[in-house]
């Protein structure tokens, strides 16, 4: 009995458990109208979806997400890209936790990675592997791209989930398969490069958000306003210096 | 005290196994010797890279590329079918050799396979040690022992490293003895032909020149011998050490320089480089009579 407690309670297979149990809420299950499927991972507060172009092209018109609670929310594309393979999202949830994004300039071959996806539409699968190596490559424009290689097993399904690190920290969106054993990932600094000049170089807050009916009194000519719900540790916000 | 949570452990983890491939890659060199996908050979010597035997498919022209970019010319000093192994040496190489494990590997293991199959930086895929066994008879000849793996074996990761999480050497890495199957050359005995074939240019194994397959013997036709069972002769090479020894088809063969012969691998064992140009006696049984025959071991050709 000690024995089972111990199991539970401390090492690296129970760590593992309670980091990818939480890593899955942020993940969502995109289908169409047809058969197929792909994955989104929530980026930002407020509905914000990542995944692949290639997702969003294969789905037609009727596009919805599946959250892990079991809801089934229908999907406003935001922005695409076809060249780096990416897409954003916005599904009407704000309550949807993002996942922290990691840096990927920064990894190195080796380390432990995981993935979450709907292989074969599977729901919610964890696969785990490491890097196997970095790597770029040039689109048609000439941009460079940086992009991660693992042994992760990944399947048709896992196309625009994450690839975690060690930290359960996103560094990169799943793009694509090669011969069922080499992985193919977009680094996650890419993502957010072409995310802020997609979004119109937004800037960040750090602070996490709900829309709510303003009361009468605060109306001053508005209807709705943003309830600040979370601010992020070391944000702009919390050092009071935003 | 408090025990690290299971998180922290997971980073740690997860760090160690990015140093051990830090710690491997300055030793680990691209090598290109075929016409399609270059391969990876591993730094053993200042001057010296031990790599795949199939991986070289030309004997001249051969170059590798360093971890800090350098490609310089490589000559190959010898080869090693029967392991899968070649040698390769390379002037002002003087790079960092690479480590062997203190100890063998171990089943159950966590292992990362690490080569440099291009000059992009090294690749690295994880996996545990599977079984380790031998000997091992492939179409290239018995190998005494190989190390095997689920680690994915990406293209060019031949000669490469098979490495524990410390980043030290368990064995040389190879998809060349069993076609695609992933395994490796343990490290002591990777080394130690690297070393042979620094100092002969080649590793010298045992010929006698027949084909045979294991038989039982009936108890009736042993020939006062407490064996139950024997090497039977069904080939007998024309001009090999067997035909001057006067071996036939149909011998039974049961013993070697008074080393008991059960199975061909027995017949593998006995047939070592040391053995060559030895005369030995050889034990049959012939006609339910036991016959003692002396034969001069020959040298395999292209061993």
């Amino acid at each position: 009995m000690m024995m089972h407690v111990f199991y539970h309670t401390s090492g690296i297979a129970a760590g593992f458990a309670e980091l990818a149990e939480r890593t899955r809420q942020s993940v969502v299950h995109l289908h169409g109208a047809s058969r197929g499927s792909g994955t989104g991972v929530i980026w930002q507060p407020g509905g914000v979806v990542l995944t692949n172009d290639h997702v969003v092209a294969g789905a037609g018109d009727v596009l919805r997400a599946q959250t892990i609670d079991g809801r089934d929310l229908p999907v406003t594309v935001m922005a695409r890209n076809q060249d780096l393979d990416l897409a954003v999202l916005r599904v009407p949830a704000v309550d949807l936790p993002p996942v922290a994004v990691g840096d990927s300039t920064r990894l190195r071959v080796g380390e432990l990675v995981f993935a979450i996806g709907h292989p074969w539409g599977q729901p919610w699968v964890v696969t785990a592997g490491i890097v196997s190596g970095l790597g770029e490559a040039e689109t048609r424009n000439g941009q460079r791209i940086a992009f991660i290689r693992s042994d992760v097993r990944l399947a048709p399904g896992n196309s625009g989930g994450p690839l975690l690190d060690a930290r359960g920290k996103v560094i990169g969106i799943n793009a694509m398969v090669f011969g069922g054993d080499l992985s193919v990932a977009i680094a996650s600094h890419i993502v957010e490069q072409w995310l802020n000049s997609a979004q119109g170089r937004r800037v960040r807050l750090g602070v996490g958000v709900q829309p709510l009916p303003l009361p009468a009194e605060v109306l001053n000519g508005r209807t709705y306003g943003l309830l600040v719900v979370s601010i992020e540790p070391g944000s702009p916000q919390q050092n009071g210096q935003g | 005290m408090t025990s690290p949570s299971g998180a922290d452990l997971i980073s740690a983890l997860s760090n160690q196994m990015a140093d051990a491939v830090e710690r491997i890659r300055r030793s680990l060199v691209t090598v290109n010797g075929r016409q399609r996908q270059p391969a990876s050979g591993i730094i053993v010597a200042t001057d010296e890279v031990l790599t795949a035997d199939h991986v070289l498919e030309r004997d001249d022209d051969l170059t590798i590329q360093t971890d800090d970019g350098r490609t310089l010319a490589a000559r190959l000093v010898g080869r090693d079918r029967t392991s899968d192994l070649a040698l390769l040496r390379i002037d002002g190489l003087g790079s960092d050799t690479a480590a062997q494990a203190d100890a063998p590997a171990r089943v159950g293991q966590f292992v990362l396979a690490v080569g440099r199959p291009s000059p992009g930086g090294p690749m690295a895929s994880l996996g545990v040690v599977s079984a380790v066994g031998g000997p091992l008879r492939t179409r290239r000849g018995t190998i005494e022992q190989v190390i095997q793996t689920d680690a994915t074996p990406y293209p060019g990761f031949s000669g490469g490293a098979l490495i524990d999480v410390t980043g030290a050497v368990l064995g040389l890495f190879t998809t060349g003895l069993i076609g695609g199957v992933a395994l490796a050359i343990p490290a002591s005995l990777a080394w130690r032909i690297a070393h042979t074939l620094a100092h002969q240019g080649h590793i010298r194994r045992g010929f006698l020149g027949i084909s045979s397959q294991p038989v039982t013997i009936p108890p009736g036709q042993r020939a006062g011998r407490n064996q139950e069972y024997g090497l039977l002769i069904v080939r007998v090479e024309p001009d090999s050490p067997a035909h001057h020894a006067g071996l036939l088809i149909g011998d039974i063969l049961v013993g070697i320089d008074g080393v008991t012969l059960n199975d061909t691998d027995d017949l593998q064992a006995i047939l070592s480089g040391d053995r060559v140009g030895a005369t030995v006696p050889a034990e049959i049984i012939r006609g339910g009579a036991l016959v003692t025959l002396s034969v001069t071991i020959g040298q395999r050709k292209g061993a």
